[in-house]
């Protein structure tokens, strides 16, 4: 990975933390002076969030550490790994915000100070569209699954923003308490939701999971060029990511007395072309003359 | 590509069959603890019950996870699903952290608000059968067929069901300190110190389990062994190796790594070394795989 593109994300997780911590402190003020239990359990959730943040920042610099003797795939799984982190603690916000709705429901207890409740809310929706509309699109410049998690992850904020702000609003013109936390539960479900969604996007990376097709298609119409002229074919092709990289191996196929020489340089082509056509990719070709083919090929 | 060796067969069998056993030990366990936790008002009882709860859910997940574990390479995981066990490694071991903070939680209530225990001597008599059950089913069952199959997910549920053994055997010494001094914080504190034991064989496993999953290398002793073996074959037919990389998916070894040879031996030539290579470290690692790039004496290593 490129210093470049490390600074980039370090940045980018820098400033999750600033606005996470901004908020908060803004939100737990407000929240304690209105008794609105919406408004702390979103200053929890804004702490969880801040805890995502940090965890984005520590992996994206783990990541971009080279690869060692202990790690000789490089180290950018670790960005994979955050973002199972990164769910199991948006998860846990999530039942933590079910337990204090119910209890909130059970005991039946009132909210003050709606009108500031609810422009805090609005405020946190509209810092956070910022914040997430600028993750979203570090994530997708520099390509980093743990900056990607912290942007799904800010995205379902906004909907809890405005989720809870509608509650108080109906609590406002109807007078009926339970809306707060009615609402609540609503926003926890989303969570949730997000939760699952982070969490099997980064295990799906964690198992080995191909490239897409599209990515895929790309691999295979490079090394189709190089058929006939000196290939004869290509086999077990195998993919997987690793944070932003992608990671391939396959066979080639080219007949029996070539020369070692000669067959190593079509690789390089291979692999060199791979690269170019499909950014951070690292390929492994296993060359096999034709009389091999037919044995391995089941 | 292969057809399953016997032994694959074998080893699945044998996995599934100590994943049964546990969760046919954890549902038991459960039930019996609930009954007796709720008659004798013992907080230390029920969250045992609620431990027993998530060593279940933990249980089930070993055995799904074994399962698929054991399904072949396809066209979408191109490297098998052995990874499977190690995610579950990571999901058992965060299972048991948030069971401890529940203890933790609930012991705090107790001291708070004042702990009021009644029927010492049964709930002695359920944590000494649980911790016995427990340690027969995590020392005879799993913790074999874990060595045996070199399998994550039942060395992470063995490795639950034995601390399990420590928590019961401390809480029973809490209500027997209770019995002896009259003072029921006993039971809160040492359900506190159980969770500390909790949390610490929790971080164990997710961090063992996240090492697999960050492709971290083979054990350094493995590793020499590999290069021995290869080094064997090092002047008669090629020149050198580099760049060995290793990595695990459950029980499998995954290797990869560049051989050196004359520039003019043929493909058929070098392929033949290759082959051999491959097969000599199958041979020498259970349950590996490896795969070779050949490159010419002409080529410079650094330039990869």
């Amino acid at each position: 990975m490129s210093g470049e593109t490390a600074a980039a994300k370090s940045r980018a997780a820098w400033v999750s933390i600033a606005v996470n911590t901004a908020l908060i402190a803004f939100k737990l003020a407000v929240g304690v002076v209105s008794g609105s239990i919406s408004i702390i359990s979103e200053a929890v959730h804004s702490s969880t969030d801040l805890a995502a943040a940090v965890i984005a920042l520590v992996s994206v610099r783990k990541a971009s550490q080279p690869a060692d003797l202990r790690h000789r795939y490089g180290h950018d799984k670790v960005e994979n790994f955050s973002g199972f982190i990164e769910a199991a603690i948006v998860f846990a916000a999530g039942i933590a915000i079910v337990v204090e709705a119910v209890r909130h429901l059970i005991s039946g207890e009132t909210v003050d100070h709606v009108p500031l409740a609810i422009a805090v809310m609005l405020v946190s929706a509209a810092v956070n569209v910022g914040l997430t509309i600028y993750l979203y699109r570090v994530a997708n410049r520099v390509g980093s699954p743990a900056l990607e998690a912290d942007a799904a992850n800010h995205l379902t904020d906004i909907y809890t923003s405005l989720g809870v702000a509608a509650g108080l609003a109906l609590i406002e013109v109807t007078g009926c308490t339970y809306f707060d936390p009615l609402l609540a539960l609503a926003v926890a479900g989303l969570i949730m939701w997000t939760a699952w969604r982070i969490a099997s996007r980064s295990t799906r990376v964690l198992l080995d999971e191909a490239l897409p097709d599209d990515e895929l298609a790309i691999v295979r119409a490079t090394v189709a060029e190089h058929r006939g002229e000196l290939i004869i074919g290509y086999h077990k092709l195998r993919s997987r990511h690793a944070g932003s990289r992608h990671l391939i191996d396959l066979h080639i196929t080219v007949s029996d007395d070539m020369t070692v020489a000669a067959a190593h340089r079509i690789a390089e082509h291979i692999e060199r072309d791979i690269g170019q056509r499909l950014p951070h990719s690292e390929v492994l070709v296993h060359i096999e003359p034709a009389s091999h083919e037919r044995a391995d090929q089941s | 590509m292969n057809a399953p060796a016997v032994s694959d067969v074998h080893n699945h069998a044998l996995k599934a069959r100590a994943a049964w056993i546990s969760i046919a030990s954890n549902a038991t366990l459960i039930v019996f603890k609930l009954i007796v936790g709720v008659i004798s008002g013992s907080i230390g009882i029920i969250s045992e019950a609620l431990h027993s709860g998530s060593d279940l859910v933990a249980s089930i997940i070993a055995l799904v996870s074994v399962r698929a574990a054991a399904k072949p390479a396809d066209p979408s995981h191109r490297y098998g699903h052995e990874k499977v066990e190690n995610i579950s490694g990571v999901i058992e071991g965060l299972l048991i952290i948030v069971a401890a903070v529940v203890i933790v939680y609930e012991a705090a209530q107790k001291i708070v608000h004042g702990p009021h225990i009644e029927h010492i001597e049964l709930g002695v008599g359920v944590m000494l059968v649980s911790a016995g059950a427990n340690l027969l089913v995590s020392r005879k069952f799993l913790s074999p067929a874990a060595r045996r199959t070199d399998s994550a997910a039942l060395e992470a549920d063995a490795a639950h069901l034995l601390t399990d053994v420590y928590t019961s055997a401390g809480i029973a010494t809490g209500l027997v300190l209770v019995r002896i001094t009259g003072w029921e914080y006993f039971d809160p504190i040492l359900a506190i110190a159980v969770a500390m034991l909790i949390v610490w064989t929790g971080w164990r496993l997710v961090s063992r389990s996240t090492r697999v999953l960050l492709d971290e290398a083979l054990p350094d002793d493995e590793l020499e062994l590999i290069g021995e073996k290869v080094a064997e074959h090092r002047g008669e037919l090629i020149i050198g190796f580099h760049r060995l990389r290793s990595r695990k998916a459950g029980s499998k070894r995954l290797i990869d790594l560049h051989i050196t040879v004359p520039d003019d031996m043929t493909v058929a030539e070098a392929h033949a070394v290759a082959e051999h290579i491959m097969a000599d470290i199958a041979e020498l690692l259970p349950n590996s795989e490896a795969l070779v790039h050949v490159e010419p004496r002409s080529h410079d290593p650094e330039s990869d």
